[in-house]
């Protein structure tokens, strides 16, 4: 298999684990929601070893993505959420996964779908 | 921050609750902030951490959400909400309130409803009926608010809803929270069930003892008659056997109140109670005391005490009304008798009776409420051990250490400190050497209370005397029996009304698309019945507690937003419940009536033989 055959294929593996990722941040923010903090903190632990593996596999496939996906742009979110984990905010942890690490997942999701979609 | 507006919430929440919120502005730890989409959050400093009350970005959204996860209410649900914050989950839940659900809102931080007062009008809430914005952290005052919306009509319809993360910010006062609202279920939930249990008990009482209720005393004979004199409240915990004794320095110059299990113990150290108070309407009660039963020291009892006791006894009697029968005691004697908070053990209704008889200070002994040294009781009273099986709570002792106790007594000891709260111009002395802290009273012991507080010779048992003796009664057995006959035949007819309001609504349990013409005609049966309520209060108190039994039943509690279908369902329902119930109560209560009737005849015939006889 060449580079870009091999490129195209983690790229097609991005598309569904980002789609995986989405349901998690929904499911994390449903439970800071409902009062379940246990369970969205255990969420939020794995959307962010999540979001580290999906970064670096963008930055690897960055060539052969037709749009290709920014992704400095989550690293003022994870800031935020950096600071509303250390002041154990259950708000700030909600809002910050809402609205803005989700509304960036799914656009890269979207840019990723482009690119398979070829 | 509008001044006026945060002035005019300022003004209007100092009426309801005369707390000052602007007074705890400047030291405030709550700063407002602009969201995302320029509404306002709270930012808030709570232990070096800062954290939002709100989301920073959608606010709205938020309370939006707060309201979907309502489910299961109806127009007489009581919300209790955890965090107020700005308000806007509030200003969404009142969307979805009828003007009968009682609102509670507790806000822990007065600087966050200080801000909530700077961006809103809440006047409007605040003048809303049924509506209280708690704020701070003080459990005993929360304690009082929740008094005044949870009764046991709605004790089985809370809802409790923490708001954001104020359940974690604040976790320590809402466990507090959770506590009391436990504590008035289980408070509540006793009571509604000893009512309910002890329903059919109470009516036998009540009619058997009527006869020595239309001609003995009332509890009002008593009112405030033993103002400042100290009352010593004997209850057979395990440390009452350690200090008993010294009751005897009290002679005249205070007033003994026994219960029935404490009796044989004070007659055994030859100490002679000024009261015996008998609450209880089961058979317990009588056997408690039985081999002292035929007693004459007078009896403070309820009309619906045990009949047995009330009949075994050789002395004079006090009655206590009860709110459910009332209008049957106003019937009958066409006195004033009044209702005493009386709580759920003897000790809980001593107390209550020893306030209103004016009495300050109040002394404990054998108040354990606590498995002192193993023990349920003194061993004079009957001691029992604990056994394994003995559900435990530990609370705290009188010396700071922990004891146990059980959730019985604990919920009289609940009772207790919040009568203690309510009655604050008294003192009250824990005088039982031992067992679990009673919150209100001062410790010391039974000799250093005595010594203190019994200075002079009151003559308790000369006015005593002097009470019964001007408030007796004279022969009126044929007046009694003209209202026992009257009662009877209202009760007749209140039966035949209702065994044709069940017969209909039973038939329309079956009957497809009921509309509202069908609950027109329902309705009937009750005008009907609402016409003999009016004109007969002994009937107005049979029937009123079974309308109100009826109505306080979630089943028949109108749901928000029912449908049309949904609503005749439930009222035909309803009358069904209601007719059942008030036909079967009505033959019920008339066999006691006829029986009470047949017994007077038999001492009128005895009476009127013993005149023509002399």
């Amino acid at each position: 298999m060449n580079q870009r055959a091999e490129k195209m294929e983690v790229i097609q593996t991005l598309v569904e684990y980002t789609g995986r990722l989405i349901n998690g941040i929904n499911e994390a923010v449903d439970s800071f929601h409902e009062g379940m903090e246990g369970k969205g903190m255990d969420l939020v632990v794995q959307i962010i070893d999540g979001l580290k593996w999906t970064m670096e596999a963008i930055t690897l496939t960055l060539d052969a993505q037709v749009e290709p996906v920014d992704v400095s742009e989550i690293i003022e979110p994870l800031n935020a959420m950096i600071e509303a984990l250390e002041n154990i905010d259950y708000v700030l942890i909600g809002d910050v996964l809402e609205y803005e690490i989700l509304p960036k997942v799914e656009e890269w999701n979207q840019k990723l779908n482009l690119t398979i979609g070829e | 921050m509008s001044y006026s507006l945060y002035e005019k919430n300022i003004q209007e929440y100092m009426k309801r609750t005369g707390k000052n919120i602007r007074a705890y502005e400047k030291n405030s730890n709550a700063v407002l902030e602009k969201t995302k989409d320029n509404y306002y959050t709270v930012k808030i400093n709570e232990s070096g951490r800062e954290v939002y009350i709100h989301s920073k970005y959608s606010p709205i959204k938020e309370a939006e959400r707060f309201v979907e996860k309502l489910e299961d209410y109806n127009i007489k649900t009581v919300f209790i909400v955890y965090g107020m914050g700005l308000g806007y989950h509030i200003l969404e839940l009142i969307k979805y309130l009828h003007k009968e659900n009682p609102l509670i809102i507790i806000e822990p931080n007065e600087g966050v409803l200080s801000k909530a007062f700077s961006i809103y009008d809440w006047t409007p809430l605040l003048r809303r009926d049924k509506t209280y914005i708690f704020t701070g952290t003080n459990a005993n005052a929360l304690k009082l608010v929740l008094g005044e919306f949870i009764d046991i009509s709605n004790v089985e319809n809370l809802m409790l809803l923490p708001f954001s993360q104020y359940h974690k910010i604040y976790s320590v006062f809402y466990e507090k929270v959770i506590e009391e609202v436990k504590n008035y279920f289980s408070l509540f939930k006793i009571s509604k069930n000893t009512k309910e249990h002890f329903w059919e008990q109470f009516n036998k009482n009540f009619f058997n003892n009527l006869h020595s209720i239309f001609y003995q005393r009332s509890i009002n004979d008593l009112k405030n008659q033993f103002k400042n004199v100290p009352a010593f409240i004997v209850s057979a915990g395990p440390s009452l056997d350690k200090n008993v004794k010294e009751l005897k320095n009290v002679k005249d110059k205070g007033i003994i109140f026994s219960g029935g299990r404490t009796l044989p113990t004070l007659l055994n150290h030859n100490i002679e109670p000024h009261f015996v108070v008998s609450m209880d309407p089961g058979i317990a009660a009588y056997h408690v005391l039985k081999d002292c039963a035929d007693h004459k020291f007078p009896l403070i009892t309820t009309v619906v005490s045990n009949d047995t006791v009330i009949s075994e006894h050789q002395g004079d009697v006090f009655y206590i009304s009860n709110s459910e029968y009332r209008g049957l005691v106003q019937y009958f004697t066409q006195r004033d008798m009044d209702i005493l908070p009386l709580g759920a053990s003897v000790a809980n209704a001593s107390l209550a009776i020893a306030v209103y008889l004016g009495c300050n200070p109040i002394i404990f002994l054998g108040q354990d409420l606590a498995y002192t040294d193993g023990k349920h009781h003194a061993d004079s009273c009957g001691g029992t051990t604990l056994k394994e099986d003995d559900d435990l709570i530990e609370v705290e002792g009188i010396d700071g250490n922990k004891v146990f106790t059980n959730s019985v007594w604990h919920t009289f000891l609940m009772w207790m400190e919040k009568f203690i709260i309510h009655n604050p111009n008294k003192t009250y002395i824990d005088a039982t050497e031992g067992g679990a802290k009673i919150h209100g009273t001062d410790i010391m012991t039974l000799r250093q209370a005595i010594e203190k507080y019994c200075l002079k010779n009151e003559f308790i048992q000369d006015k005593i005397n002097t009470i019964i003796k001007a408030k007796k009664i004279g022969y009126q057995d044929e007046k009694l029996q003209r209202l026992l006959m009257n009662l009877k035949v209202d009760l007749e007819k209140v039966h035949k009304i209702s065994s044709q309001g069940f017969k209909e609504a039973h038939q329309l349990l079956n009957k497809e698309n009921t509309d509202e013409k069908d609950i027109r005609r329902l309705n009937l049966f009750e005008t009907q019945l609402n016409d003999l309520i009016k004109r007969n209060e002994a009937v107005a108190d049979i029937l009123l507690r079974i309308i109100n039994d009826i109505d306080t039943n979630n089943e028949f509690i109108e749901k928000m937003n029912e449908s049309k279908e949904e609503k005749c369902r439930r009222l035909i329902n309803r009358n069904v419940a209601l007719h059942k119930k008030i036909e079967d109560t009505a033959f019920n209560i008339n066999k006691l009536v006829q029986s009470v009737i047949d017994q007077d005849i038999e001492i009128i015939k005895i009476f009127q033989c013993s005149i023509s006889f002399v």
